[in-house]
């Protein structure tokens, strides 16, 4: 009796536990994150959604290697002299995942629903830039058009966010089905999503429309792409030593140098473009609207030494307001205000910041040197980098706070410092941050978080924006990279690294310029 | 019995009103404005807004919601996630299963290393073998499970690399059920053991022993229906603190379930999650009392319901 | 004069007194050589949260005093963290808060718990069915998500996080006050005043509350044990102390990530809780052998 029951329970067990048959050819990509909310391309703003969007669905132009536009959907096309509007030539014949033809209007219906306000864009309807409309010409020519000149149309069509969606699939199943439902042209089909556990792709049979600078074209080699969420990093590393993943994303450095040793592994390092991860000072708030006091933190960070520290020498310190993978990065943030706590003490002393109570911490008017920091990633680097700052006189206050937290904080401006980073392959990113109609407000979430508001900046960000040639344009974000330096509004702490370790049994892996996010097209796995 | 079972039933029914009320209130009594939460800050037009509040019911006087959300609930419905903008019903239930998976291997380890250890403590008292394993019960209902958790990864997946750590299927399953039956097994061991031991300092029983009739069977079944009412509960408890989720076993075996779910949606503040919760796991609590009770009856023949 | 001469006097007799009563209970607790250790332990942890800036070797905020992730050597007994901190001087750091937290928020559910037991096992009735009703959709909730939920509405800081492991764990005490309560409440002495016309807080005061009082002690023994827990989960699901704060629940969480390469970064600090929650447990559980009626009469 007794036994036979034991043996129900463990066949229940058994049952309950027992996994699904697996396909024959399968990669898993470890992610790190576990909480994707959506798969539109045009809704998405995280890097970690980008990362499954991208193998279901394809661009009209990609980079190569050396950053140069290469044909992806499109075959060919045509910049306005003028920089208001572009034609594109679609590869004939592309269908989307549900059989439908991805036409130019599948281009014009897709460009609009980012355009219109109730789709919610969060990232695409940036990219998209100065949106008049599309014409459509006939199945396999359109023109995008703009309502002003706009030099960075190009950047803008090699991501992901600029992706066409089926307007079959949207139309019949509205935005909410499609966010977890994604029909796209790319080579892997969306089959699954169990929320916080993984996501399932299998490959798309009919595919034949390659980016020019693919390693093969036609179907992909594997059958089954799966990404498995596992947001410990050394749960991550010990998954790929069992191989139960067979990529891993975002390792830690210290699990990165144990896997450079293993045969069995090899590592990528990528170094990300956009915004660096940046402590950004908020200027509208005591003690932080004290340029005094931004630059001493400036001067008292050796962040060479604490970057090395921290990332054991695979994360490099961020030498400049962009990161300096990024078009248009000026260099002349290295050492424009050299680490020397000597001289931050004597800047502080100076502007009248003294520690009148003895209790470590400067001190002006009766109130102390204190700098409330809420943030949601970095706990390590911000820990070492409190411990600097305090041995100059400036207590930074970090407190580790959830998404929703730090997003209601910023709305209400109760912060005085915090941890912004931007991935992005065009110097354009820097108006996300700077221009004052991106002051965050109750209600309004965006991202000018030192609530800098500058005529002068707005007037270069508007100027570089419609500049036609790329070395006027990089000359106009230089001077505006240096005004930042000098108004010291943001101290720029480490280059974002994307730290990859793989079986070294998959070959094929190849990288979106700029960004690093994996792309699985033509991945093969050796036995 | 069947008339107790009734009666027990509608005492449930104003237990599960003011639950349904408290977590009515929930959503109200957070301080902000409830649409501004949806949107997260999305900068969004008045029409968007408007659209939003009609949907959720939230432009209707509060007694027209109540009775709205009372109504919805008792359909079934409750609403759509914040976050994922989902049926909550449909996120809540896809972590049903992890959760279920872990509360069986959990109560399994309890009741089996529980059992073992406390029947032997109480069989040999005051022996070695009683001296030791009342200590490993003693770390049992000690050991943080956090800590737990961290040990059993760090000797069998990263020393002795035995068993995967975030495998799926029975082995995935192993190390987290040890790490959160841990509890259960050191209490269960500490009930099993004096159960016994009254059992056996009962007269009838000493009387037996002293003339040698008494065998070890006959002890433990004596135990067997002492022990089997607070065992039955504590396994209630346990049962019905897993339906809560197991938050900490969850998020360091990186599983999925209700817990991690739980803490997840209140951090992101992801209040009809919340809302659902509070539901769920207080009735998952109150059924599991009742069918206790139930059971209580069938074990033990003296208690009686009527 | 005189008048302080009596004043010391009787404080000196006072003090003779207490001092007597507790040599007796520490003998007759220590007669369990389990709970003796577990005396020493936590003499041991008091001392250690109270003389942590005597003896702590280090600052335990002091970044790269050694190399980062040191094993345990002779310099550093626990090693040392990523940023070259001294665990050892961390740990010692971190009973402080534990103690505290553990010890505060234990009697803040011991007090409201016993208010509302009392309440209810006395009035009986309507107030306890309702009462009880309430109590039991509160036992029903998640515990740590209940008081991670208090955290996230009050903010986070010590007072917030003593409070909410509290209030999680007033629930529990409750009930088993309001049982003790109802079965004090039906003994002869307790009916008799009632009948001659008492008052009824007089007879909660006068009859119930020392009759209770040992299960109460018992209890809020092991209260301490499950906020100590409780408030160290907080910290490490991030809601709790916070960064560069020496806590163990948070160094725990902070070692997670280096698990693989620097065990000791868990190890030690996860051992000072665990051996805290131990010691605490042991003395509750001897403390019930010696109060707990029912159980003497079990183990006669």
């Amino acid at each position: 009796m007794h036994r036979r029951w034991l043996g129900v329970l463990l066949g229940l067990l058994l049952l309950l536990t027992s996994v699904a048959a697996l396909a024959d050819l399968t990669v898993v990509w470890g992610e790190d994150r576990d909480d994707l909310a959506t798969l539109d391309p045009r809704i998405t703003q995280s890097r970690h959604e980008l990362q499954v969007i991208r193998q279901v669905f394809d661009s009209l132009i990609t980079l190569d290697d050396a950053g140069n536009p290469v044909p992806w959907l499109a075959e060919s096309w045509d910049v306005a002299a003028d920089y208001t509007s572009i034609t594109f030539h679609l590869k004939p014949g592309i269908l989307f995942h549900d059989g439908t033809p991805c036409n130019a209007d599948a281009f014009k219906f897709t460009y609009d629903s980012i355009a219109d306000p109730a789709t919610g864009s969060q990232a695409a309807i940036d990219y998209l830039g100065p949106y008049k409309g599309t014409v459509v010409h006939d199945d396999l020519t359109f023109t995008v058009e703009y309502t002003r000149p706009y030099g960075a149309m190009i950047s803008g069509f090699v991501l992901t966010y600029l992706a066409p969606v089926s307007p079959t699939a949207v139309q019949a199943n509205g935005d909410a089905w499609f966010a977890e439902n994604p029909v796209g042209t790319g080579p892997f089909k969306f089959v699954e999503w169990v929320r916080r556990s993984h996501i399932t792709l299998v490959k798309n049979t009919e595919y034949n429309w390659a980016p020019a600078n693919a390693l093969h074209n036609g179907p992909a080699y594997i059958d089954t792409l799966g990404f498995k969420f596992i947001k410990e990093n050394s749960t991550r590393a010990a998954a790929l030593e069992t191989g139960e993943i067979h990529v891993g994303d975002l390792m830690d450095p210290l699990d990165v140098m144990a896997f450079e040793g293993d045969d069995d592994f090899d590592v990528f390092l990528g170094r990300v473009g956009g915004v660096p991860v940046t402590l950004y000072l908020n200027t509208s708030r005591f003690p932080t609207n004290d340029r005094a006091v931004r630059q001493a933190i400036f001067h008292a960070l050796d962040l060479e030494t604490i970057v090395d520290n921290v990332f054991f020498g695979y994360l490099k310190a961020a030498t400049g307001v962009l990161a300096s993978s990024t078009f248009c990065y000026w260099p002349g943030g290295d050492g424009y205000y050299p680490y020397d706590p000597a001289k931050a003490e004597a800047i502080l002393e100076e502007a009248g910041w003294v520690d009148t109570n003895g209790n470590g911490i400067r001190d002006k008017f009766g109130q102390e040197l204190s700098i409330y920091c809420p943030i949601i990633f970095k706990a390590t680097l911000m820990t070492a980098v409190q411990a600097e700052l305090r041995k100059v006189g400036i207590d930074l206050n970090v407190e580790n706070v959830t998404k929703a937290r730090q997003d209601e904080l910023i709305m209400n401006n109760e912060y005085e410092a915090g941890l912004v980073r931007w991935v992005a392959t065009d110097p354009s990113v820097l108006g996300i941050l700077m221009h004052t109609d991106n002051i965050p407000a109750p209600g309004y979430f965006k991202f000018n978080w030192q609530h800098y508001s500058s005529s002068v900046i707005d007037r270069l960000l508007a100027e570089a924006e419609s500049a036609t040639s790329p070395d006027e344009r990089c000359s106009i974000y230089a001077t505006l990279q240096e005004l930042v330096y000098d108004l010291a509004l943001m101290v720029p702490l480490q280059e974002t690294t994307q730290t990859v370790v793989y079986a070294s049994n998959l070959t094929g892996l190849r990288w979106e310029v700029g960004n690093y996010q994996a792309i699985f097209y033509d991945v093969q796995l050796a036995d | 019995m069947l008339q107790y079972l009734g009666r027990r039933l509608v005492g449930i029914i104003p237990v599960l009103l003011i639950v349904m009320t408290l977590a009515f209130a929930v959503i109200r009594l957070i301080p902000g404005d409830p649409v501004r939460n949806i949107i997260g800050g999305q900068p969004v037009s008045q029409q968007v807004m408007d659209n939003l509040r009609a949907y959720f019911n939230l432009d209707e006087p509060v007694y027209k919601q109540y009775f709205g959300f009372m109504r919805n609930a008792f359909v079934g419905d409750f609403g759509i996630s914040y976050r994922n903008r989902q049926p909550v019903t449909k996120v809540f239930f896809q972590q049903l299963p992890a959760t279920l998976q872990l509360a069986a291997g959990g109560i399994l380890v309890g009741i089996l290393v529980g059992g073992l250890l406390g029947i032997v403590s109480g069989l040999f008292p005051d022996s070695w073998l009683d001296t030791s394993f009342m200590f490993l019960a003693l770390i049992g209902v000690s050991m943080p499970t956090f800590y737990s958790a961290m040990l059993l990864i760090l000797v069998f997946s990263v020393i002795l690399r035995w068993i995967p750590v975030v495998g799926g299927g029975f082995m995935g399953l192993i190390l987290p059920s040890i790490s959160s039956g841990l509890w259960a097994a050191g209490n269960l061991a500490r009930l099993i053991r004096s159960a016994i031991l009254d059992v056996m300092n009962e007269d009838y029983i000493r009387t037996a022993r002293a003339k040698g009739l008494i065998e070890r069977r006959v002890v433990l079944g004596h135990a067997a229906r002492n022990a089997s009412i607070p065992v039955l509960t504590l396994m209630g408890l346990q049962l019905a603190l897993f339906f809560g989720g197991a938050a900490i076993t969850e998020t360091v075996f990186a599983r999925q379930g209700i817990g991690k779910l739980l803490v997840d949606s209140v951090l992101e503040k992801d209040y009809p999650i919340v809302q659902f919760g509070i539901l769920f796991t207080t009735s998952a609590y109150v059924f599991i009392n009742l069918a206790i009770d139930m059971l209580y009856a069938f074990i033990d023949p003296r208690i009686r319901y009527d | 004069m005189k008048r302080f001469r009596r004043l010391s006097e009787e404080t000196g007799q006072w003090c003779r007194y207490v001092l007597k009563r507790s040599w007796y209970w520490y003998k007759k607790i220590a007669e369990s050589p389990g709970a003796a250790i577990s005396l020493v332990l936590l003499l041991l942890l008091v001392l250690m949260a109270v003389l942590a800036p005597a003896i702590s070797p280090r600052d335990p905020y002091a970044t790269y005093i050694g190399p980062r992730l040191s094993a345990p050597s002779w310099q550093f007994p626990f090693g040392t963290d990523v940023l070259g901190r001294d665990i050892l001087s961390r740990m010692i750091y971190g009973s402080q808060l534990s103690l505290v937290v553990g010890i505060l928020s234990a009697a803040f559910s011991l007090v409201f718990g016993v208010i509302l037991g009392s309440i209810s096992g006395f009035y009986g009735g309507k107030v306890d069915s309702v009462l009880m009703k309430v109590v039991d959709i509160w036992l029903g909730f998640p515990p740590l998500i209940f008081a991670l939920a208090i955290v996230t509405i009050l903010g986070k800081g010590v007072n917030n996080v003593i409070m909410a492991v509290g209030i999680s764990g007033i629930p529990r005490l409750a009930r088993i006050v309001r049982a003790q309560v109802l079965s004090v409440r039906e003994m002869s002495f307790v009916e008799a005043s009632h009948a001659i016309g008492a008052p009824s807080w007089r007879i909660i005061m006068i009859h119930i509350v020392p009759n209770v009082l040992s299960s109460v002690i018992v209890l809020s023994t092991l209260q301490v044990a499950g906020a100590i827990i409780s408030a160290a989960s907080l910290s490490f699901l991030g809601m709790g102390a916070q960064p560069p704060t020496a806590e163990w629940g948070l160094m725990l969480n902070e070692g997670r990530a280096y698990m693989r390469h620097a065990w000791w970064m868990t190890v030690f600090p996860g051992m000072a809780l665990f051996i805290t929650v131990m010691a605490v447990n042991l003395l509750g559980d001897r403390l019930r052998e010696l109060l707990d009626p029912r159980y003497r009469r079990s183990r006669n």
